[in-house]
């Protein structure tokens, strides 16, 4: 399920846009346990994805990248 | 951190509540955008807050009765992701420049409010956030007991009423209000006439015309005794021009209740105000009116190219 290129380059884009060093986020990190991860971030990291890894999320989809493990995941079968 | 979880707030609901479905989307399958007002609310605000969704969902189901529920709460909730997602990347595009995108109040109306789909989305989304946004919330509130409990009965003007949401509480507020509300968008005019007649109001009271007030204030034959500018002279290169026209019309005793906004973007913003005492001084020194009362709500985002403090604002005045 897990791919390490891609959970690097998701950590990385999510590091920068939050602005929290990568290695402090790991799969549970999530809006609930960063406390700089509010709706303009969230937004702001699904755009900053969506850029830099060249897929698209539906409104759906954003409400269920619900922390950064489950991130991984959507973008990794969106890459598959 | 939410101090109510959803679980809590189902449990709280009053016997005969028939707007779960819409709570299920707002929080369960919308919970990035909802996570503020759940935050926000206690469940000493419970209550009213349900009376709230229910009264809201009631008239938009009505409003459409050639949907079904399902229908009319999905186009309902892709209004409020649509109004929501913008307002988000608007706000991160404009904590980089600094500067509102449109300054062409005419290339606004043929984008926005002349186009009938973008119109249903952003009226139906506007009008959720006064259940989903937590300003929007407390804003709607205060409008009632700061403004509509303590202003003059009689003759209301209001200029951009939207979803009209704010017409009908004035229209319930008295029995003796007649009420014009005068939109520049022909999708605003519709919604909010669909929105009066859904919630029952008395046709002999109320006219919605589409009339562009930035050339003339009409179609009323007294003075007003309370005239409504709600988010609407952010969206004008020169606000001054309505407002001055709506003093004109009223009465010596009329209250005005203006709300706007400081270092907000949205999809239709044009004017900027930089601080709140742009708007004071706005409100005072360019159109002649003194502030009784002001509720200055900040929004707050984490955003790291933003350097300006954010804030939606409203003012209850009366003529100097």
């Amino acid at each position: 399920m897990s791919n390490p290129t891609i959970s690097e380059q998701v950590r990385s884009i999510i590091s920068d846009v939050l602005g929290v060093p990568a290695a402090s986020l790991n799969a549970d990190s999530s809006p609930k346990t960063v406390e700089v991860w509010d709706s303009v971030q969230h937004l702001s990291v699904v755009m900053a994805l969506e850029q830099a890894m060249g897929v698209h999320f539906e409104p759906e989809e954003i409400d269920k990248m619900r922390s950064v493990g489950a991130i991984e995941a959507l973008v990794f079968e969106k890459k598959r | 951190m939410p101090t109510l979880t959803f679980e809590q707030m189902v449990s709280a609901l009053p016997a005969g509540f028939s707007s779960k479905s819409l709570l299920d989307e707002l929080y369960l399958k919308n919970q990035w955008l909802t996570n503020p007002m759940l935050e926000a609310l206690t469940p000493s605000m419970l209550p009213a807050y349900f009376c709230e969704v229910e009264d809201i969902w009631t008239t938009m189901r009505t409003m459409r009765p050639d949907q079904t529920e399902d229908q009319r709460l999905a186009e309902a909730i892709k209004g409020l992701q649509f109004h929501s997602m913008e307002f988000l990347k608007l706000q991160i595009e404009f904590a980089k420049t600094g500067a509102y995108k449109s300054s062409d109040y005419d290339m606004v109306f043929k984008d926005v409010y002349g186009n009938a789909a973008v119109m249903q989305k952003y009226l139906d989304g506007l009008l959720l956030t006064y259940i989903a946004w937590p300003n929007h919330y407390r804003l709607l509130n205060w409008y009632r007991d700061a403004y509509l409990a303590k202003a003059p009965p009689g003759e209301c003007l209001e200029i951009g009423p939207g979803h009209g949401w704010l017409a009908l509480c004035q229209l319930r507020s008295h029995a003796s209000n007649r009420f014009l509300g005068l939109d520049i968008s022909p999708h605003s005019v519709a919604y909010t006439r669909e929105c009066l007649k859904a919630a029952g109001m008395d046709q002999n009271r109320w006219k919605v015309l589409q009339v562009d007030a930035q050339k003339g204030i009409t179609g009323h034959d007294k003075p007003f005794d309370r005239v409504v500018i709600a988010e609407v002279i952010e969206h004008l290169a020169n606000p001054e021009v309505i407002v001055e026209a709506a003093i004109k019309q009223s009465k010596p005793s009329a209250l005005f209740f203006i709300t706007t906004v400081v270092n907000l973007e949205a999809v239709d913003h044009i004017y900027l105000f930089r601080q709140l005492q742009d708007v004071r001084d706005f409100c005072e020194k360019r159109c002649g009116l003194k502030i009784l009362s002001e509720l200055d709500m900040p929004v707050k985002m984490n955003l790291k190219d933003m350097k300006d403090e954010a804030y939606e604002v409203a003012l209850v005045c009366r003529r100097a």
